[in-house]
């Protein structure tokens, strides 16, 4: 063997142990923290979902394997859509009486991710938002500057307030609007499979619009 | 032998704290320090994380610098790094889900945090594992140091108080009011210490007081260098009168004095 060769299987083989190692270490830990975070979710996820219709309504998740007939409809159309931002929705239900709608949507950029609550009234109009984390790096000007304004617009406002994303963490709040819109289309039911091609379009052209209305305004 | 081996442990841990503190020193790690110091919870947990990254990876790397290849040492480090950021990062979720909040991106950014890396390169891969674990520790407790005097300064400008247990939420959750008193008027907080503008007017202040410090010590010791070697001068003076003084005695004593007497004097006067 030359020593080239010798070279070459020396550092490869340090690479693997290292990385072998460094993969176990890592699996080890996963498996060790994975439930424990599993159930934070859940608790978290349930603090949140009490906080939107109060802790009396049920929320009852869009799954096509529910009991509930209606349930089981909406369940089924949701997972006909591949969705970018939304990953779950509930009804909210008092008895037998329907409250509104809560979709939980996700979302990552290079500063972050978010997770939220959005609710949405049975007429599909916007509600308030709801934090379950947020990691962004601008979190406290995203929070103060875009969520908190748009909590505390009223009803007819929350349109404006959800579009007037200059606030200082403006990339955070876009996202948050993206998910909230695609939130909105699944619960009012305006979006179809082969219609997400056209909600990316008209977003991309939103934010292009937007960005020529700052940059206009800026000059 | 042993003492020497006692004070070079003695060494690696001391340094990192204060001579060679990697914030205020070193200037190193300055984007989290300024990230994360807007609470002293939130600055304390960051610290506590980044001591236990810096300690692992250079106790790994200290242990495997014979076994690593010269080419290929950098992936090497990352990767050991990496791997504890991540199971740093995860045990930090399940854990301590408020800590991970605050902090966000800024945990996962430790993987390119400077000092760390800084640390493998320059300490850890030279020396034992009994130092790289002391430098680790006196590293680790320096910049734990440096961005919870940061973020106390920042808290209290900026909120009017000191708030705990509300990252830790195991503590019982309590403000100490410093500028700010809930009930009355007085409210002397300035909230631009929690924006980030805040954090380098903090950071500024902070390091000209330690550049403030460290240029008086500078002079003070440059002003004693210079009286002991102008009275090494004047002894060498002294003693050269004195031979003279051997041969034509009264003169030469007054000239031997006055030769002793005079730059000590003016190097006084120059220190006043």
């Amino acid at each position: 063997m030359n020593e080239f060769t010798k070279n070459l299987l020396k550092t490869s083989s340090v690479l693997m142990i290292i990385a072998g190692g460094a993969a176990l270490l890592v699996g080890a830990t996963n498996a060790l923290t994975a439930p424990v975070i599993e159930q934070n979710n859940i608790i978290k996820e349930k603090t949140m979902l009490s906080k939107v219709y109060g802790e009396t309504a049920d929320y009852l998740e869009w799954k096509s394997d529910s009991t509930d007939e209606k349930i089981k409809a909406d369940g089924v159309y949701l997972e006909s859509l591949s969705l970018k931002y939304v990953t779950k929705v509930w009804t909210a239900r008092n008895g037998s009486e329907d409250l509104g709608y809560v979709a939980r949507f996700y979302g990552k950029n290079g500063y972050g991710d978010v997770d939220m609550l959005v609710q949405v009234s049975l007429e599909g109009s916007l509600g308030n938002l709801f934090i379950i984390s947020d990691t962004m790096s601008y979190k406290a000007k995203l929070e103060s500057g875009y969520i908190d304004p748009y909590n505390a617009s009223e009803k007819d406002g929350k349109e404006a307030a959800l579009n007037d994303v200059k606030c200082g963490a403006t990339f955070a709040a876009k996202l948050v609007r993206n998910g909230v819109q695609e939130a909105l289309k699944v619960c009012t039911k305006t979006l179809s499979s082969t219609a997400l091609v056209s909600l990316d379009v008209s977003l991309s052209n939103h934010e292009e619009q937007t960005m020529t209305y700052t940059f206009a305004e800026g000059r | 032998m042993a003492e020497k081996v006692q004070s070079k442990h003695r060494e690696s841990f001391v340094s990192g704290i204060i001579r060679q503190n990697p914030l205020f020193i070193s200037m190193l790690g300055t984007c989290p320090a300024l990230a994360v110091t807007t609470s002293i919870e939130s600055a304390f947990g960051m610290g506590l994380l980044f001591t236990f990254v810096l300690l692992c990876s250079n106790v790994i790397i200290s242990l495997l610098k014979k076994l690593i290849p010269e080419v290929v040492h950098t992936p090497c480090y990352i990767v050991v790094i990496a791997a504890f950021v991540t199971i740093t990062k995860m045990f930090t979720e399940a854990f301590l889900p408020e800590l991970y909040s605050t902090l966000g991106v800024f945990l996962s950014l430790l993987v390119v945090n400077c000092i760390v890396l800084g640390r493998a390169e320059a300490f850890a891969n030279k020396n034992t594992v009994a130092d790289s674990f002391l430098d680790a520790i006196g590293n680790g407790i320096g910049y734990t140091l440096a961005i919870c005097i940061i973020a106390f300064f920042r808290e209290a400008l900026g909120t009017g108080g000191i708030t705990i247990g509300k990252i830790f939420t195991f503590l019982p959750q309590f403000t100490l009011p410093l500028l700010k008193y809930p009930g009355t008027n007085i409210d002397m907080s300035m909230s631009v210490f929690t924006d980030s503008a805040g954090g380098f007017i903090v950071m500024g202040l902070a390091l000209a007081v330690i550049m403030a410090i460290e240029n008086k010590k500078n002079t003070k010791k440059k002003v004693d260098a210079k009286i002991k070697m102008q009275q090494e001068m004047a002894a060498k003076k002294a003693a050269a009168a004195k031979a003279a003084a051997a041969k034509s005695p009264a003169p030469a004593v007054a000239t031997a004095n006055a030769a002793i007497a005079t730059p000590v004097a003016e190097t006084k006067k120059e220190e006043k």
